[in-house]
């Protein structure tokens, strides 16, 4: 599987990696939207997962620009936001599964696993 | 919960057969399938659309089956001779449906949830719960549209996240799970008109399920529950637990103290909330004068100092609780001064906060009354020495292992006893805030000690100043930390616009110096609890100078030591407080 995993929180970057890393696995990581947009360029993943509340491009408008380069991305959001409005909009702007923080493991693999079927 | 299998024996149509080996299932699954099914035949409908409920992943061919058989009677009705026998057929199905009808009645008034179905143009159906109409307030709900609902009872920005809500339920790209776990309905707060007219709160759950017909998502079942009474319960027992642990906490905070090092607390905190209390109450806050922006953030300054004083005296008697308080309303004020204008409402926070401070010093007053009443039966206090020094040398080994920074106090000498107790306290503030100081910013890291050639075990010497004015106490503080960093006291005093950069180039270090006790001076990189907010060194200045008429002197080496002298006049000038400052 190739991996995108965006948040601006090195420790929540590598607990996501840490929890899903399988052998073969892809995984490349980001720290904000832009920098998201740049990998995607490139590294073609076929799941991210997307933090919402990042410096620079927050997660909603980073959700549009992915699925515009590769409209089959399976987005994740996993957000901390208990703001109902905010996930709804996620989920109309494309994200497929929504993971709320703190997660623990068990979770957020059920979420990967559900978002690639 | 009602025994639904009980309840449904009125009738032998083989619906009602499939329906009782359901009856395992929750009672909310089994009314809304049955209220699914009732509400199309009320319709007429004739052969059956093939629905899909998400509801407990139900095995619902053997539902269908019933139905399939009345459509395939339906549509042998032109084979059949006799007219009469059909008519009776009829009655009797219409007999059935009647009291299938009568019966979903039943389950829809006994269920706590509210039931009814939406169309893709989110019209409710003509069969719905009949409690609706009092949930919303509103009759004749059938083919009302569920937004005109929503748009009466909820905020707009809840409206409009709604409206997009209902699309995702109805938009077959979207995952029901996914849908569902963004759902922005299951708890809202609505109000409604009560039969009175008086304006009510109500809380509400709504969740919705997708119908499918042939994979396609014909309607939508949405189930409401009201949870008013539970919810404030729910809340008021969070709220009363919060309150037992605080207090808990708050007694398990203090036990460590001397009763009368708290009565002392309590007064000091007191008294210094009078002067923000002064301060907040100035009838300057209702005029809409122009500047009214700069004197507000001079109210706040007061506020800001006041309440660091507090800070400081929680800290030294460790009262981890007022000193997180009073931290967390540093913050609320720094907040407010970074804003670009300032009104009397902004402090509204601010008074709310203040209010809560001293409801929790009443607490605390309550509980020391407690504790003395305690600890005299258990033990008596022995005083030994001063007790300031005491307390110093704590505060000091707290930080000290906060901080990594190995120190021993030495205080040979110095006796604050005889004091006055309002220079006592003046002398205490000035020592909390030195000795914070020092730990934080002056005494290096154990490593770098080494590394320059020093003991690793910093000192602090707290002595008094022989040859002082008479009528006075004189004493001096230092350490032998660091020295005071010239070159970024006079980096920070440019930057912070204390002085411009020509002017600085003329002025000599000892007088650079005193630019550490402006306001706001800090050149702390970060903000700690401890320090780094550029308050306390205003504090100590405002304590000897302005509240005491004192003098205070600085000296420092780099790289080897910064000392300060005090020296407190045994008489006060007239307090300063607000108007003054």
């Amino acid at each position: 599987m190739k991996l995108l995993i965006v948040d601006d929180s090195d420790m929540i970057r590598r607990a996501i990696k840490r929890t899903l890393e399988k052998p073969h696995d892809q995984i490349e990581m980001a720290s904000n939207g832009v920098e998201a947009l740049r990998v995607i360029e490139r590294f073609e993943p076929e799941a991210v997962t997307m933090d919402i509340s990042m410096p620079q491009m927050d997660g909603l408008t980073c959700i549009e620009g992915i699925l515009r380069i590769r409209p089959g991305t399976r987005i994740l959001v996993i957000s901390a936001l208990k703001d109902k409005p905010t996930a709804v909009e996620a989920v109309r702007r494309g994200a497929q599964g929504f993971l709320l923080k703190p997660f623990t493991a068990e979770a957020l693999s059920f979420e990967i696993s559900d978002l690639l079927v | 919960m009602l025994d639904w299998t009980r309840n449904l024996s009125l009738s032998r149509s083989p619906a009602v057969v499939s329906l009782k080996r359901f009856g395992a299932f929750g009672g909310l699954g089994l009314a809304a399938l049955v209220f699914l099914i009732l509400g199309f035949a009320a319709k007429g409908s004739v052969v059956w659309p093939l629905v899909g409920i998400g509801i407990a992943g139900l095995g619902l061919a053997a539902l269908m089956s019933p139905f399939a058989v009345i459509a395939e009677k339906e549509r042998g009705k032109a084979l059949v001779s006799s007219a009469q026998r059909e008519a009776a057929r009829m009655r009797e199905q219409n007999a059935i449906l009647q009291s299938s009808k009568n019966e979903s009645d039943q389950i829809l008034s006994a269920v706590r949830a509210h039931l009814m179905v939406i169309d893709a143009s989110y019209r409710i159906q003509s069969r719905y719960s009949t409690e609706l109409e009092n949930v919303f307030h509103q009759g004749a709900l059938g083919n009302e549209n569920l937004l005109n609902i929503f748009q009466r009872l909820l905020s707009e920005r809840l409206f409009k996240t709604s409206r997009d809500y209902l699309a995702l339920l109805f938009d077959s790209s979207k995952k029901e799970r996914t849908v569902a776990k963004v759902n922005p309905l299951d708890e809202v707060e609505v109000t409604v008109t009560n039969p009175d007219g008086s304006a009510g709160l109500r809380y509400l759950n709504f969740s919705f399920r997708r119908i499918l017909d042939a994979g396609q998502i014909v309607k939508v079942l949405v189930s409401v529950e009201d949870t008013t009474d539970r919810t404030i319960l729910e809340r008021q027992l969070r709220e009363s637990e919060q309150k037992k642990v605080k207090q808990f906490e708050l007694l398990l905070g203090i036990l460590h103290v001397e009763p009368t090092a708290l009565s002392g607390f309590v007064a000091l905190a007191n008294e210094q909330l009078a002067f923000v209390d002064e301060a907040l109450r100035a009838s300057d806050f209702s005029s809409a004068q122009s500047g009214q922006t700069a004197l507000l953030r001079q109210r706040l300054d007061i506020v800001m100092q006041r309440i660091h004083n507090i800070k400081g005296n929680a800290s030294l008697l460790r009262l981890e609780h007022f000193e997180r308080q009073a931290q967390e309303f540093e913050q609320r004020i720094m907040d407010l001064k970074h804003r670009a204008a300032l009104g009397g409402d902004d402090f509204l926070t601010v008074v709310i906060e203040l209010a809560e401070f001293r409801s929790d010093l009443d607490d605390l007053q309550t509980l020391r009354a407690k504790l003395v009443g305690i600890q005299k039966s258990v033990a008596t206090y022995e005083e030994s020495g001063d007790p300031l020094v005491q307390s110093v040398t704590e505060l000091a080994q707290t930080l000290s292992k906060k901080y990594g920074k190995p120190v021993k106090i030495d205080a040979d000498g110095f006796d604050s006893r005889k004091l006055p107790a309002e220079q006592r306290l003046v002398v205490k503030d000035v020592l909390i805030q030195l000795t914070r100081n020092s730990l934080v910013h002056g005494i290096e890291p154990r490593d770098e000690r080494r590394a320059s050639g020093k003991p690793t075990v910093a000192t602090i010497d707290l002595h008094p100043m022989i040859g002082s004015a008479p009528g006075s106490f004189a004493f001096t503080f230092r350490d032998d930390g660091r020295g005071l960093d010239m070159a970024k006291i006079r980096s920070r005093a440019i930057a912070s616009g204390l002085v411009d950069a020509k002017r600085a180039a003329g002025i000599s270090d000892s007088d650079m110096a005193g630019f550490i006790f402006a306001p706001g001076f800090s050149t702390a990189d970060t903000t700690s609890v401890d320090a780094g907010r550029g308050m306390g060194m205003n504090v100590v200045k405002q304590r000897v100078v302005d509240d005491c008429g004192g003098e205070i002197g600085i000296g420092s080496e780099p790289g080897l030591y910064c000392e300060f002298s005090f020296v407190v006049p045994m008489t006060p000038r007239v307090a300063s407080g607000v108007g003054s400052a």
